[in-house]
């Protein structure tokens, strides 16, 4: 285990990937410290220290929406930067390396996929972390509930990056995994529309299709949207949304596994 | 003890209802012994590699029973003490040559100063002591096959499968090679060898097995394969003599006044020719069972075998 994730490490540097999330904090940062002339602004209207709460007042939640933004934004560069990273081991010539040591494919695949979680959610947080620092320092913001924001965010790159492991698992192509993230987002993006289509549809069989697709397909946008509302302090109704997609990436490991240990290489 | 037992092993690759089945080994039965070198020969497409992936779990079985150390090849276990050099292999690029034989050393469980020790030693042992730190990715063809076996080495195991060893080596670097599998023969470790290069079997292996078609066609020493039965060399001054042999006994397949070639129905009936030349007072120089190479008897044998199949 320790080896696997030394070597997504090691593969992670290699592939310049740290680089690029390096640039995209580094840029984040400076917008943060330019956004500092806004600070005396909102001081003046709160007064003293400042909590999201504060600043919920003041600006609604761009604040927090905008540092959303910037954390699922460091998920999509995690999932297309490792979507590639499986296949790869299993691409012709290295599949048989790895296949031939003493270890199973149970454990080979397992090892792998949970060592790219740790190193690309170690990534996530160290990135969030330092825009989060970032916030505190220029604006005072120093908010314990700004963390639901990383923990939603490692969620859903598990969940993302449990599809792009079953694609590379079962297609052996860097390619079919990137595009079937972007499928699956696009049927997000449809089902998120589910009461349209029901409506125009005006059909029990479509309105079953439409319902049963929204329950098992995973819903990351809504888990973003949870998790924004809880870092705003407000309820949350519904935890459907996360549960059927962490229901959803479970299984699909599962799968991907049972997969994984009947193919030939 | 058999280090390494196949049963009647069959593997076919499923291509699709219009393509049709493959069949990559055909009810291929051989065993090999703890501390020889078993060469497995066979032209392209002959099942080679695919037998190499089956004792190794990368390909699964279709039928019949193979055992690696005695277990069962999805037994990851059955893995634990075999080292493995596959063919154009593309090991990790991000790594470099100490990195390959660190994490390979972890694979196999290993500590890391176990690891240590070995690494050191393996890279002196392939030549590549001066390229350990250098990635992968910067080595040439014979660099790589380099560090393959010394990754295949790592675990100190008691079978090496190599296939294709040499390929892309230059003719030093095969000396080398072949040299470093003779030490570990030496050790009482088993090879089991997959290569092209007849020669290069023929030069180190104790055993040898003949794939076409995805079957065992011929399976014995290097010197049952190269020797023929019953042939015999005879090196002697026969002059002009004419020399007949008794039709039952065999039968003459060249002559020259310096000797000829014999064929004999019974080996023991050697001793016929040689009193026969004796009491004739031929001065015998030599006579010595005909062998070819191991190249003609390959060739014979596939040729033989597609022959039958036509």
């Amino acid at each position: 285990m320790k080896g696997i994730t030394r070597d997504s490490l090691v593969e992670m540097f290699d592939r310049k990937l740290v680089y690029v999330f390096a640039v995209v904090t580094a840029l984040t940062v400076l917008i943060v410290i330019l956004s500092g002339s806004i600070d005396g602004q909102i001081r003046m209207q709160t007064g003293g220290d400042m909590n999201v709460d504060d600043f919920n007042q003041v600006l609604g939640d761009p604040i927090i929406r905008v540092f959303e933004f910037f954390v699922s934004f460091l998920v999509f560069l995690a999932v297309m930067g490792t979507a590639g990273m499986i296949p790869t081991m299993l691409e012709k010539g290295r599949a048989d390396y790895y296949l031939s040591k003493p270890i199973s494919r149970t454990a080979l695949f397992l090892n792998k996929f949970v060592g790219i979680l740790i190193v690309y959610g170690l990534t996530i947080i160290l990135c969030g972390g330092i825009v989060y620092l970032s916030l505190g320092l220029v604006h005072g913001i120093f908010d314990f509930r700004i963390v639901y924001l990383f923990l939603f965010s490692l969620l859903a790159f598990f969940i993302w990056y449990s599809i792009t492991a079953f694609a590379g698992i079962v297609f052996g192509s860097n390619a079919i995994a990137i595009m079937s993230a972007f499928i699956v987002w696009i049927l997000q993006k449809i089902l998120s529309a589910r009461d349209v289509i029901k409506t125009l549809a005006d059909s029990k069989p479509v309105d079953y299709i439409v319902d049963t697709s929204y329950y098992i397909i995973p819903k990351t946008g809504e888990i973003s949207d949870m998790s924004v509302r809880m870092v705003s302090g407000r309820v949350i109704h519904d935890w459907m949304p996360l549960y059927s997609s962490l229901l959803f990436a479970i299984v699909l490991v599962y799968v991907t596994i049972y997969i994984f240990k009947r193919k030939n290489y | 003890m058999h280090v390494i037992e196949v049963q009647e092993l069959t593997k076919i690759y499923q291509t699709g209802l219009k393509k049709g089945n493959i069949v990559a080994l055909d009810n291929v039965s051989l065993a090999v012994e703890q501390g020889e070198i078993f060469g497995l020969l066979g032209p392209n497409g002959a099942g080679k590699t695919t037998l190499l992936k089956v004792l190794l779990n990368i390909t699964r079985i279709s039928s019949g029973q193979a055992l690696v150390l005695g277990l069962p090849p999805d037994n990851p276990e059955s893995r634990r003490k075999v080292g493995y050099l596959p063919e154009n292999h593309r090991f990790p690029i991000h790594l470099t040559g100490l990195g390959l034989l660190e994490f390979t050393g972890r694979l196999y469980g290993l500590s890391q100063k176990e690891i240590d020790s070995r690494s050191e030693n393996l890279l002196v042992l392939v030549g590549m002591e001066r390229w350990g730190n250098t990635k992968i990715r910067k080595y040439s063809k014979g660099m790589s096959q380099r560090i393959g076996l010394a990754q295949a080495l790592i675990s100190d195991p008691e079978i090496l499968l190599l296939d294709e060893p040499t390929d892309g080596v230059d003719p030093i670097g095969k000396i080398e090679i072949r040299k470093v599998m003779e030490k570990i023969r030496a050790e009482g470790k088993t090879i089991f060898l997959n290569s092209h290069l007849l020669s290069e079997v023929e030069s180190v292996a104790d055993r040898v097995a003949i794939l076409t078609r995805g079957k065992v066609a011929r399976v014995g020493s290097v010197e049952s394969l190269t020797s023929r039965q019953s042939q015999y060399e005879i090196k002697a001054a026969i002059g002009n003599e004419i020399f007949d042999i008794p039709e039952e006994m065999g039968k003459r397949l060249s002559m020259a006044t310096d000797g000829m070639i014999v064929e004999l129905n019974n080996e023991d009936d050697i001793n016929f020719i040689i009193d026969q030349l004796r009491m004739r007072k031929v001065k015998i120089k030599s006579i010595k069972p005909l062998k070819i190479s191991l190249e003609q008897s390959f060739f014979e044998t596939v040729t033989e075998n597609k022959e039958a199949a036509q």
